[in-house]
């Protein structure tokens, strides 16, 4: 069965369903809705970035649904994204903030966590002048404010 | 978060009976304004959304909603944020907050520092100022200078930082328990005598506060912080998912400010307190347990609770089918039940029960939910609250959905026990629930019944040696006729008492049987893709009691469930007003494919 979404700027998507239901939010409207053919629009959701969603819901089709499982790890990790997923998240970072963003929208987990992982591993191992210029932040600390902070940061860990 | 809709309402003539209401009221975030929030500093100068509104219409206003000082992060959702900062170490959290303000105050947010403390450390930690960031930069470097982040605190606060999300648990500890404990309609009963406590209260399965249950125990004149630090300071306890010493547990509980503090709650005291059990005994109401039967291979049933204000249980119902009674020694506990079969806002749960989940902390539960619990006119819909004080007992019959709260600094004990009257309840959870038992370890939940039942046709055992046991030498209150008979002959009348015990036993094993084998016709009957399955899972569930008690179990109805369970029959049915088999109305799928057998 085929299901049709429509983003934001009116362009139509026609998915299988098994791929479109990657989305909890889209599969939870089938469910409501029942049968149609009528198109599920996503008025949040850009073109550009439905398509890349699509993409990486194709491609994971036939994973297993992730299980609501915070029980072993609290932490959870940034070193384990597969191979596929990393070369899917080499986009400019503003077509990665809004994969992030329609991810969680559409409720697709797995996307979301690989986003985040994705944004944890641009942060690790800079300093923070590094981390302003990745992310365009203002360094609005006085020198004093900075000099304080760099002692409150004088932690050895112990390990 | 769930969908939310406004409250129906029923707008027709007076419903003789009570109806099951199922009320969903809208999530009210927009309650956060400065109103509301008038005097809270968030000490990080996090701001609720609400302020945002106000603020800027300030002519001096020169901040934006979600700072610059975010760069292209601020496109991301406050909550997407906290994601990202969950995946890092300590070490780039720390890199992190030299950036700029916001990250920053966001690199403070003490969550993440507890799960890094307790991830590295487990309970061997020493609780340092005011924060868990603190506590976990002393421990993993031990020349660390916890001084320069008390020093920071004040310039480096926030001055336009918006966020519900970061606002809101701050918000509600803020708040405190000051507007939710007006409501006292639990029983409140003193020298409350056995049998009129069995027929007001344990039969009928009604909660109860027994005033002066606890009055005489010795830990009411012992017990403090101090007398604990004194005798116990090195015993290792559980708090949660971690072991600590006492004394460490005391340094964290005076000085956190969480908004959900670590909770001590430790079934082993009995054996790392020396001496601990001579101060407290088992009150005369409880002293007939079954499990004790087992002895030592009794699943978990005595625990020491202590903790600070705002610690507490979300809701729950206790293990096995058991009633309980929880002993306040020191402070005051707030408690709110909810019958079997009613389901508490703001908290789901699958259809046998097996898993509950309540999105919320027990703060923000009371937060966003207790309003709505006081909703209906009909005092029977709402649920029962009471503050349980020094020496006094609070009596959880089973089934019941319970929260509590600690008002302030707490120390108390609780046991869950079956007697009679919860018997036929806990020997049905054991026989149909077998994958849920619990308190004991993972091997033996299968064939748990098979002990139970073993213990009870073996045993010799009469609740008055148990009790004796327990108490060790102290304050024994009962005959000294039945003590001296310890190792002796069982009397003729607990020969009689035995042979009682066996046959009701038998009595109820026959009627689970049948239960067991009609669940099974009936879902036979509807094919393997009945409606009661939850999802994912393979097999079908058995229904539990009180999902028999919701559709109203009548023997003789076309549902084809087991012979002999009409509802008066049932020990543990609690009616309170409500009319069993008025819910076929709901949504409720089990109904229909009920009707197809």
């Amino acid at each position: 069965m085929t299901i049709t979404l429509t983003s934001l700027d009116n362009l139509e998507f026609k998915v299988d369903k098994d791929v479109a239901e990657r989305s909890v939010l889209i599969k939870n409207m089938i469910e409501d809705v029942g049968e149609s053919d009528s198109p599920i629009p996503l008025p949040n959701v850009t073109s550009a970035v439905l398509k890349k969603v699509i993409e990486y819901c194709e491609h994971h089709r036939h994973d297993p649904v992730p299980v609501q499982d915070e029980s072993d790890d609290p932490r959870k990790r940034s070193n384990d994204i597969e191979e596929w997923d990393m070369k899917f998240m080499q986009v400019d970072q503003e077509m990665l903030f809004e994969i992030i963003l329609a991810a969680n929208y559409l409720d697709i987990k797995p996307l979301l966590d690989v986003g985040c992982k994705t944004v944890a591993n641009i942060i690790k191992g800079k300093t923070p002048e590094e981390i302003r210029k990745v992310f365009n932040i203002v360094n609005d600390f006085t020198p004093e404010e900075e000099a304080q902070i760099r002692k409150e940061n004088e932690w050895a860990e112990d390990r | 978060m769930p969908i939310h809709q406004s409250p129906t309402e029923e707008s027709t003539a007076q419903v003789p009976r009570a109806k099951k209401q199922r009320i969903i009221v809208r999530h009210e975030k927009s309650k956060m304004t400065t109103q509301h929030v008038m005097g809270l500093q968030h000490p990080l100068g996090i701001k609720p959304l609400g302020n945002y509104y106000m603020d800027a219409t300030r002519p001096d206003f020169t901040g934006a909603c979600r700072s610059p000082s975010l760069g292209r992060l601020s496109r991301l959702t406050d909550e997407i944020i906290l994601e990202i900062l969950n995946l890092l170490s300590p070490r780039e959290l720390l890199t992190l907050g030299a950036t700029s303000r916001v990250l920053y105050g966001l690199s403070h947010l003490d969550d993440m520092w507890k799960t890094f403390t307790i991830d590295w450390f487990k309970g061997d930690w020493e609780w340092q100022d005011d924060t868990w960031r603190a506590t976990f930069l002393k421990r993993s470097d031990p020349n660390y200078d916890t001084s320069t982040i008390l020093q920071n605190r004040d310039p480096l606060k926030l001055k336009y930082f918006y966020s519900d999300v970061l606002f809101q648990p701050f918000y509600c500890a803020a708040i405190g328990m000051d507007p939710y404990v007006s409501v006292e309609n639990i029983d409140r009963r003193s020298n409350l005598g056995l049998d009129d406590f069995i027929r007001e209260y344990e039969q009928p399965g009604k909660p109860v506060i027994i005033v002066d249950g606890a009055k005489h125990w010795p830990a009411m004149t012992k017990w403090s912080t101090e007398h604990f630090l004194k005798h116990w300071s090195d015993s290792v306890l559980r708090a949660e998912s971690v072991d600590m010493t006492i004394e460490n547990y005391f340094k964290y509980a005076q000085g956190t400010k969480d908004e959900s503090p670590l909770y001590l709650f430790d079934k082993n005291f009995g054996e790392r307190c020396k001496g601990i059990l001579d101060d407290i005994e088992v009150p005369v109401y409880f002293r007939e347990d079954l499990f004790g039967m087992m002895k030592e291979q009794r699943p978990d049933y005595r625990w020491l609770i202590v903790g600070p204000a705002r610690s507490g249980s979300t809701f729950h119902k206790d293990p096995n089918a058991t009633s309980a009674w929880n002993a306040v020694i020191t402070g005051s506990k707030k408690w709110i039940m909810f019958p079997p079969h009613i389901l508490p806002p703001g908290v789901f749960t699958n259809e046998d029960e097996s898993e509950v989940t309540s999105p919320v902390s027990l703060m923000e539960w009371f937060s966003n939910f207790y309003a709505s619990t006081q909703f209906p006119d009909d005092p029977s819909l709402r649920p029962l609250e009471g503050i349980c004080r020094e020496g006094e007992i609070m009596f959880v019959p089973r089934g019941w959905w319970h929260a509590v709260v600690n008002l302030d600094d707490c120390i108390a004990v609780t046991q869950n026990y079956v007697g009679s009257q919860n018997l036929k309840e806990t020997m049905q959870f054991l026989y149909l629930k077998r994958d849920q038992v619990s308190g004991v370890v993972d091997e033996r939940r299968e064939g748990l019944y098979e002990e139970f039942r073993e213990a009870v046709f073996k045993s010799n055992w009469t609740p008055d040696q148990e009790q004796d046991k327990a108490e060790g030498e102290a304050h024994d209150t009962k005959d000294k006729e039945t003590r001296d008979q310890d190792s002796a002959e069982l009397t003729a009348d607990e020969i009689e008492k035995r042979r009682e015990r066996i046959a009701l036993w038998l009595k109820y094993e026959e009627e689970i049987k049948q239960l067991s084998k009609a669940i099974r016709r009936c879902r036979a009957g509807r094919g393997e893709g009945g409606a009661n399955l939850v999802d994912g899972d393979d097999e079908p569930e058995p229904l539990s009691f009180w999902e028999r008690a919701k559709l109203g179990a009548d023997p003789k109805s076309s549902e084809g469930e087991g012979e002999g369970e009409g509802k008066g029959e049932v020990s543990g049915g609690f009616s309170f007003g409500f009319d069993f088999g008025e819910e076929e109305e709901e949504e409720d799928k089990e109904n229909q494919s009920n009707d197809e057998c």
